[in-house]
């Protein structure tokens, strides 16, 4: 792949890559830090505009945005208590304490240097990893093709939450409306209800801007105003970065722990985050201190959550799998490019990945000085009133919809979306598998018919000659009945418990 | 007290989660069906027949007897719960969300798209925009008025001339003024 190395520098203007990243780091981190907001709200509203750049540097905005969003939460985590992203929530137990124990700089200056600790592991570790990952897949056929797909699918019962079924159904609700357009052999229109606008199928934009910005709007609409007034002066000082280095065993154990959970599809850097806290602790000298406002609480999570990130797009780039929401709306970057995630771009387009790869690198090391530069604003967006941010979100997202192809349909479909989103929210049915199938629905059912023409009336005797596909085969059983298992453990565990409590009473 | 307030918290929480997920059961469940129907309806392909293998109907039909599924699963056990436990209590609802504010952004959506073309971006997104502001709580006339015009005329000329975008100028105004849409 680094053969490819002077073919991209020739493509690719470095300085407008570098300003392509800083403006999604900048924008990631403030849309960090606003509750509820997230970077996955800034991946899908940000899609759109880049509609009209070259696409490294279009994805590498997007991905600034993925790594900027994710330190963001951490702002609000510990300024307000309240995490800006789910992943921020394990910074919040020592990060909050700690700024209220009056050291609310230490802990955003902590934060900082650890998520770029993390980005940087998790940015070297992307590098080395995903080209091998890519080059053992590049034999893949059919069936191989078609096993990832249903492995990527199958992710979702990690994303379930309470109920699996209601994962699995978002997840056939994805591949339903993905089958919405035309067949992807044939050609012919299906499923189209006589309307031309759906002759293409519907639009990822439209569809992942209104099941996620339409419904956080109505979501942030229905809340009381979080907005409050917070100040903080920043100050960096020689004692502050000494003992941060000093931490370094917490840095990497944690970032590395970050890379690998990121990395399997399905869990997230929430998890991680809360299993790199839990190590910290089983490791420091003083465990007690832990929750009360412990430097090494801050470490362990901004830094693992901060890895996950890269961690995260193993899989993506080298596999095609989104394992986690926002890489899924970042793949949907990448599909709007013309750019399809997987072995094959490694091979037919070595330059754009290593240009996704250096971008990732460049992210993590600019994640530093512009974090550093805007903490102190960043903490004054926090009083950013609601109402104009309910607006704003509400028109970028519209903006954003039309922008794609100026075309009215498109802004009913994102209406339509809006509103399943929302009763999806109120339902509790997940809607990362929805997007997780409708990415890979097209994938995966062309690799199924394809097989299907290729094994005949011998599927078995196929399969059985394919060691790759027995592999993904082993691995997907592996991923679907995890869930099962834990549920089925942890419904045993219940009823043990309320037989021994019958016993006591 | 507290016990009690955080009981009928958590009991309407579960009232407003069953019947959405009753609400998207049914929905999934009738798309699922308008799938299998219409792929019945569709003609035969003659050249797709003669290969082997899963054939342009199987694929789509099995993922409307998937969806039918996953839907009388989804939908079966919140509609059991209102059944027996305590029956379908729809006036629990009605505190549960702030319900009118929640329509009226639906509403405002609807008619932003509605008035999209016709009165053009500017005026249509800042009426929006000052709908949205409104819903979410700000009742300052001033920053009603002019935050969201502000932003929209920026967002016009900044579409306008950095990516050679033209949002619709609008009917209204074509009318008004002449020319074409943009």
């Amino acid at each position: 792949m680094l053969d490819a190395f002077p073919l991209f520098l020739e493509q690719t203007n470095l300085i407008w890559l570098c300003g392509s990243i800083a403006i999604g780091l900048v924008f990631g981190i403030l849309i960090g830090v606003l509750p509820g907001m997230g970077p996955l709200l800034g991946v899908a509203l940000a899609i759109p505009f880049t509609f009209y750049m070259e696409p490294v540097s279009a994805v590498a905005l997007l991905m600034g945005i993925y790594q900027g969003g994710n330190f963001g939460g951490a702002v609000t985590a510990i300024m307000i208590g309240v995490p800006g992203t789910p992943m921020a929530a394990a910074t919040l137990l020592d990060g909050h304490p700690m700024a209220k124990n009056g050291r609310a700089s230490d802990a955003l200056l902590l934060a900082t240097f650890s998520s770029f600790g993390g980005a940087l592991v998790g940015a070297v570790l992307l590098i080395f990893l995903s080209p091998y990952l890519a080059a053992a897949a590049r034999n893949f056929g059919p069936m191989e093709t078609m096993l990832l797909a249903a492995l990527g699918l199958s992710t979702v019962a990690s994303l379930t939450g309470a109920s699996i079924w209601k994962g699995l159904l978002s997840a056939v609700f994805g591949l339903s409306v993905a089958a919405i357009g035309t067949d992807p052999i044939l050609g012919l229109p299906r499923l189209t209800m006589g309307l031309q606008g759906l002759d293409g199928g519907f639009g990822l934009v439209p569809l992942l801007m209104g099941l996620f910005a339409v419904s956080e709007l109505l979501h942030q609409v229905s809340l009381q105003s979080l907005t409050q007034k917070v100040r903080v002066r920043i100050e960096m000082t020689w004692k502050l970065v000494l003992s941060f280095l000093g931490r370094w065993k917490n840095l990497l154990r944690s970032s590395s722990l970050g890379i690998s959970i990121g990395a399997v599809p399905g869990i997230g850097g929430d998890a991680s985050a809360y299993l790199a806290y839990r190590f910290a602790q089983d490791f420091s000298d003083k465990p007690e201190e832990f929750g009360k406002g412990a430097d090494d609480g801050v470490v362990a999570a901004e830094s693992a959550n901060s890895a996950t990130t890269g961690g995260a797009l193993i899989p993506m780039l080298s596999l095609g799998i989104p394992g986690d929401p926002v890489v899924a709306a970042l793949m949907g970057g990448f599909l709007i490019h013309g750019l399809t995630p997987g072995p094959m771009l490694f091979k037919n387009e070595p330059e754009i990945v290593l240009g996704v790869l250096v971008s990732f690198l460049i992210g993590a090391v600019l994640l530093l000085p512009i974090a550093l530069v805007f903490l102190r604003g960043l903490v004054r967006a926090l009083s950013i009133p609601k109402p104009f941010l309910v607006a704003s979100v509400g028109i970028l997202s519209v903006l954003g919809v039309f922008m794609v192809q100026r075309y009215m349909f498109d802004l009913w479909v994102f209406f339509a979306f809006g509103l399943v989103g929302y009763l999806m929210r109120l339902a509790s049915i997940p809607a990362a598998p929805l997007i997780i199938g409708f990415l890979l629905g097209p994938t995966f059912e062309t690799q199924l018919r394809k097989t299907s023409l290729i094994t005949g009336d011998d599927p078995i005797g196929f399969f059985m000659t394919r060691p790759a596909s027995q592999v993904i085969a082993v691995l997907l059983v592996i991923v679907l009945a995890t869930p099962l298992i834990r549920a089925w453990r942890r419904k045993r565990t219940a009823s043990k418990e309320s037989v021994k409590s019958n016993a006591n009473s | 007290m507290n016990e009690h307030a955080n009981g009928e918290a958590s009991d309407t929480r579960i009232a407003v989660e069953d019947i959405a997920t009753m609400a998207m059961g049914a929905l999934t469940f009738a798309l699922g069906l308008w799938m299998i129907l219409s792929i019945r309806a569709m003609e035969d392909n003659v050249f797709a027949g003669m290969s082997p293998g899963i054939s342009e109907k199987q694929y789509p039909t099995f993922l409307g007897v998937a969806l039918m599924i996953g839907a009388i699963a989804v939908f079966s056990k919140p509609f059991l719960r209102c059944l027996t436990v305590s029956g379908p209590n729809l006036a629990v609802l009605r505190g549960a969300q702030p319900w009118g504010k929640i329509g009226l952004a639906v509403l405002a959506f609807f008619l932003y798209f509605l008035a999209f073309e016709c009165l053009g971006y500017i005026l249509s997104t800042t009426l929006f925009g000052a709908a949205m502001m409104w819903i979410g709580g700000s009742r300052h006339k001033a920053a009603l008025a002019f935050a969201p015009l502000s932003l929209a005329v920026a967002i016009y000329w900044g579409i306008r001339l950095s990516f050679a975008v033209h949002l619709p100028r609008g009917d209204v105004w074509a009318f008004i003024l002449g020319g074409g849409h943009a």
